[in-house]
């Protein structure tokens, strides 16, 4: 932990100090590779001892009274662009986190080669960000949003960041529009929370969306389509336990049962839409979602926030609201099992991903220094129904059991260099 | 860990403290900037709002399919903070936190930074591509303006 704290603080003074001016090697007259990077130190708590609300389902700590106040939301990220001339460049992002699996390949944010055969068009090829909402592929960087996190009922139940394939970018003006148009597709495999050395094939992963820019305003429409090619080790265990009930002959649906839960070959589907204004002295920006799973037994959901901040010299106090719920019933009935706890197993997977919950937030973000700013935060968590805890994370042996109504506080540190 | 009452009281009321301080802001008068390029530039009729939009890199090649190459002064520097200011109407955390998005997820590079005046001026005189800004009183004869920022 002090190490942690030690290197933290030395990389904020390094960005104090630098960041007046940047890193760059030359190579040629034209091509430089230029050093950059940006971090987070974050405290959150909460009036929670036991159970923990997660800042996204990857989340391995989750915020609560009991556990590591530093590990949810700090982060440390370094970025080597190689510019190579108008072109043509490079870009390799690292960032260091708290992760199910800390591997230098989950490490790895992006590693792409990005080409502009013009000012239209851009074509990037590697590991890319998954462009899925307005902040997306910028949730790492504190420092470019008023937030201390991304609204977790919004963002909380997208853990995916990055895949490896390829974007296009087609952009153009009309008189005072921007518009940009991009595709994307490839595949990836990111790590299960809290399942150890388990990582979901996602293959093809498609999507793409539109962007319309005006002055202030940006407006997105976006949307993200995903196959799973592997089953989870725990449903597999399930699917085993129903097979040798029907074996057995105390089940007779058991081949039709147990073939319902498997993740492999599903489809997942995520449509958005968001505005935000990033005028001055007012900010503001609102988005809606909608997430389907192409399986009977894990809670489609839908999420919603907004925000509003206003710059008051170099303190931008902000109010933000979000709210996530889940858009399906439990799966229809079917004969108990007649073992109960493969029964319990069986309807664990809809108990552990029913999210109903909201959160009002306030805070503030101060801009006290060039690239630094520190961001207090306040949220009063709501838990709707008893049962919406798709988002909390216990250390108890039992499903999540938050109060209906929670505190929760944060402060970060956020800067780039 | 626990955030007792009397830890969160105190933590609001040095962050209302330090929120004071900040307001004795001071306003110091600042010189006039000129927006110069390379004597035979083909960039010498761009307007105010095209420099802003290279500058913010929306705008990156020019009709004449020419690519412009922005140059920034230091990062801190009060000139900085009055070229964005002026031009984009945001205070400079603002372009700051705009560029860390962009930059950081991978879409697009800032203008490339450079330690001083000196150093635009230098650059600025030897590429034909490039566009630069700097005081008023530092403008030399190896460069061109286009128009100045009050």
């Amino acid at each position: 932990m002090k190490t942690i704290t030690t290197l933290f603080a030395a990389c904020g003074l390094l960005a104090a100090s630098i960041g007046q001016a940047e890193w760059n090697i030359d190579l040629s007259d034209e091509a430089r590779l230029r050093v950059s990077g940006f971090g987070t130190l974050g405290l959150a708590t909460s009036d929670q001892s036991h159970n923990a609300l997660t800042r996204d389902i990857a989340d391995q700590e989750g915020i609560s009274s009991s556990s590591l106040p530093l590990s949810t939301d700090s982060r440390l990220g370094m970025q080597i662009d190689a510019i190579i001339n108008p072109q043509w460049s490079a870009t390799v992002q690292a960032v260091l986190k708290d992760r199910p699996a800390q591997t230098i390949e989950e490490s790895l944010q992006w590693a792409f080669i990005s080409y502009r055969p013009n000012a239209n068009w851009q074509l990037r090829a590697g590991r890319v960000g998954l462009d899925m909402g307005l902040v997306s592929d910028q949730r790492n960087i504190g420092y470019s949003y008023l937030w201390v996190r991304p609204p977790i009922e919004f963002y909380g139940r997208l853990p995916l960041f990055h895949f490896n394939g390829g974007d296009v970018t087609y952009s153009f003006d009309l008189d005072e529009v921007s518009l940009s148009i991009k595709a994307f597709a490839g595949e990836a495999s990111p790590f299960y929370p809290s399942t150890p050395n388990y990582n979901i094939q996602i293959s093809p992963l498609w999507g793409g969306n539109v962007n319309v820019r005006w002055q202030d305003w940006h407006a997105q429409l976006s949307y993200v389509g995903t196959r799973l090619q592997s089953n989870h080790p725990g449903l597999r265990e399930l699917q085993t336990g129903i097979e040798q009930l029907g074996e057995a002959g105390f089940y007779p649906d058991a081949t039709s049962l147990s073939g319902r839960y498997t993740l492999r070959g599903t489809h997942n589907h995520f449509l958005s839409a968001g505005i935000s204004y990033e005028g001055d002295p007012w900010r503001a920006q609102v988005e809606f979602g909608r997430l389907f799973h192409g399986n009977g037994f894990i809670a489609d959901v839908y999420m919603a926030y907004a925000s509003v901040g206003y710059r008051i010299g170099s303190i931008t106090p902000f109010v933000g609201y979000s709210t996530l719920w889940s858009a399906n019933g439990r799966p229809e009935a079917v004969n108990p099992l007649p073992d109960p706890t493969l029964q319990a197993a069986a309807e664990r997977p809809f108990a552990e991903s029913y999210s109903n919950q909201e959160t009002m937030s306030v805070g503030g973000r101060w801009d006290f220094y060039n690239n630094l700013a520190l961001k207090l935060q306040y949220d009063l968590v709501h838990v709707r129904n008893s049962d919406g805890i798709g988002l909390w994370r216990t250390d108890q042996d039992s499903i999540p059991q938050p109060r209906e109504f929670s505190n929760m506080f944060s402060a970060t540190l956020d800067f780039v260099f | 860990m626990y955030f007792g009452l009397t830890v969160t009281i105190r933590a609001i009321a040095i962050f209302l403290l330090l929120l004071t301080i900040l307001w004795l802001d001071t306003g110091t008068a600042q010189p006039r900037i000129a927006v110069i390029v390379h004597p035979d530039s083909s960039f010498t009729d761009l307007s105010q709002k095209q420099v802003v939009d290279i500058y913010m890199g929306r705008l990156l090649s020019l009709p004449n399919n020419h690519i412009p190459l922005p140059l920034d002064q230091q990062g801190g520097s009060p000139l900085r903070e009055h070229f964005y200011e002026t031009l984009t109407e945001k205070p400079l955390a603002q372009i700051n936190a705009y560029w860390a998005r962009l930059m950081f997820s991978g879409r697009a590079t800032p203008p490339r930074m450079l330690p001083d005046s000196f150093s635009v001026l230098q650059a600025v005189s030897q590429n034909r591509d490039a566009i630069g800004y700097v005081e008023e009183d530092k403008v030399t004869a190896a460069v061109r303006v286009l128009f100045y920022i009050e």
